[in-house]
């Protein structure tokens, strides 16, 4: 479904030149759930950003079913860190402007993106102003949002790390539930170690300077289909979390050893 | 039991915030009467000299009879329909160049030091200029009007629209939104507070343009009422324009702060 060839990127500053990410090559199947993980400043966003299309690559090409990625399609949507809803419209009208933008914004659209909104405990904060929802409930609105317009593949840039511990256990387990249902591909950035085995297939891990991925871990098979929370409780959740910690703190250490 | 000593107490809250209120306007319409009966008297026993400051009831006699003649009703009509439009065009306008500004990078970096010069130039300096280019007419006031506010409008609103968050136009970008989409759905909606509080302070800007547009060149209106009366010593004259000029753009102020609130009310 996606394919990442050979992904290159240097930014440019008036100071110098940083090479941030470097030979990426990666290969996603339709339906999988894929997580990055890796040290502060290693690229993750920056690989996430080219595959929505927001920043072009220095060199390399990325395909989605097929095509080539030029910018920015309504094949992908993208989630934040925070929500980012805008504060002078309604949840519905914060909804329905992915879709006006998409040219998709139909009666059966519009009444899919309220049943979603319905299914999230939402149902009755349509009408509300984004300022009178918790963050839990804005970040969910904003899951709406981005399913709205229908995409393929969804993209997540830490969107949990704004939360605290408990409302972050729920929606992994709703974004879960919600993906695995409507059979979405997504890709997870996060810092959390156990969200990503309790919510992904694959686990990828980036070393840094330039960015790369150094390995790529499958979670077990039985862990997969499990809701986050129960991932989280199974008994062979903790030895697979200790070999990916180790292996992480070996790239931060070497980091730190580089630097 | 408890509920209704809540209930008690603040109605009882209620009570002492109206009475507070109601303090307070009585203070302020004492201070007002105290002023022009001041006033009055003042001038009526010599303490100041009546020939210069005037007293109300002259001015309110003056009042009577230029609205019974008639007179009073255009020169109004003149200023207010001058200002009014020279506002609109400095803030309109300025909100336009702004939009150019932010559509092209190039060209605001390259207007920049000119918008800085412009805006440190004290207008007023230009009247004769103005007045040269348009001719000593209507045209040249309003031009005066919307010349004070449309450069600091240009660089407020210009501001404001670079400082919208990029997130906000990640958001739609995500969605392939283009550069008008972005600036229609993010930009502009996120400046609307920016924007409305220039336009309190275009009102007073274009009050202030074109009543010295009118001392320059205007054969009628409030400016020019103010600086015949000064001319001629008829200071009875000058003291009605500033009380209706004064009451113009409290109206006018009230009026933009009443479309802030309403426009704003969801933020
Ligand atoms: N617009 C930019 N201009 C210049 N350098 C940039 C820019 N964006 C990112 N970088 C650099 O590229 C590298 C990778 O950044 P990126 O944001 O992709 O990291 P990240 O893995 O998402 O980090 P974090 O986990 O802290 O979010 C960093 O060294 C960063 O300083
Ligand atoms: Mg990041």
């Amino acid at each position: 479904m996606l394919t990442l060839t050979d992904i290159e990127k240097v930014y440019f500053t008036e100071k110098e030149a940083v090479h941030a990410v470097s030979n990426i090559n990666l290969h996603v199947e339709e339906g999988e759930f894929l997580s990055f993980i890796g040290p502060s400043g290693c690229g993750k966003t920056t690989v996430l950003s080219i595959i929505a299309g927001l920043l072009p690559p220095t060199s390399g090409e990325i395909r989605l079913n097929g095509t080539l990625i030029k910018g920015p399609t309504e094949e992908t949507g993208y989630m934040l860190q925070e929500d980012y809803l805008f504060p002078w419209l309604t949840i519905q009208k914060n909804i329905e402007l992915g879709l006006t933008i998409t040219n998709k914004l139909n009666d059966k659209n519009t009444k899919d993106a309220l049943h979603l909104l319905i299914q999230l405990g939402l149902g009755d904060k349509k009408d509300a102003f984004p300022n009178e929802l918790s963050g839990g409930m804005r970040q969910r609105a904003a899951l709406v949002r981005m399913l709205a317009p229908k995409p393929s593949l969804l993209l997540f840039d830490e969107p949990f790390s704004a939360l605290d511990y408990q409302t972050k256990l729920q929606l992994e387990d709703l974004v879960f539930s919600t993906l695995k249902q409507q059979e979405k591909t997504a890709i997870l950035v996060t810092h959390d170690i156990s969200e990503a085995i309790a919510m992904s297939d694959r686990i990828c891990l980036f070393d840094m300077n330039p960015g790369t991925i150094k390995k790529i871990f499958n979670v077990p098979e039985h862990l997969r289909n499990k809701l986050p929370f129960q991932a989280r409780h199974d008994p062979d959740f903790h030895p697979f979390f200790q070999k990916v910690w180790k292996e992480l703190k070996d790239v931060e250490q070497k980091d730190r050893g580089a630097s | 039991m408890l509920n209704k000593k809540i209930e008690a107490l603040h109605k009882e809250f209620l009570q002492r915030r109206q009475k507070e209120k109601r303090y307070v306007y009585s203070y302020q319409l004492l201070l007002l009467i105290f002023f022009f009966a001041g006033w009055e008297v003042a001038a009526r026993n010599q303490w100041i000299d009546p020939l210069i400051f005037s007293m109300p009831s002259n001015v309110f006699q003056l009042l009577i009879d230029r609205i019974s003649d008639q007179t009073l009703l255009i020169h109004i009509g003149i200023t207010l329909g001058e200002t009014i439009i020279g506002f609109l065009i400095g803030t309109i306008g300025g909100t336009l160049i702004a939009l150019l500004l932010w559509w092209s990078p190039r060209l605001s970096q390259v207007s920049d030091p000119y918008l800085v010069v412009l805006n440190s130039m004290p207008k007023v300096a230009l009247g004769p200029i103005i007045i040269v280019l348009f001719g000593p007419n209507m045209i040249a006031i309003i031009a005066m009007g919307a010349l004070l506010s449309i450069i600091i409008t240009t660089i407020v609103v210009y501001n404001a629209f670079h400082q919208v968050d990029e997130n906000y136009k990640k958001v739609l970008q995500t969605f392939g939104a283009t550069k008008t989409q972005i600036f229609r759905f993010a930009v502009l909606p996120a400046s609307y507070p920016t924007i409305i509080s220039t336009l309190k302070v275009n009102v007073g800007l274009s009050w202030v343009g074109v009543i010295v547009g009118e001392f320059l060149v205007a054969k009628q209106g409030l400016g020019y009422l103010i600086i015949y009366g000064f001319q001629v010593f008829q200071f009875q004259q000058v003291m009605l324009s500033l009380l209706i000029i004064a009451f113009l753009a409290t109206i006018m102020y009230q009026g933009v702060e009443t479309m802030e609130k309403i426009l704003l009310k969801n933020r």
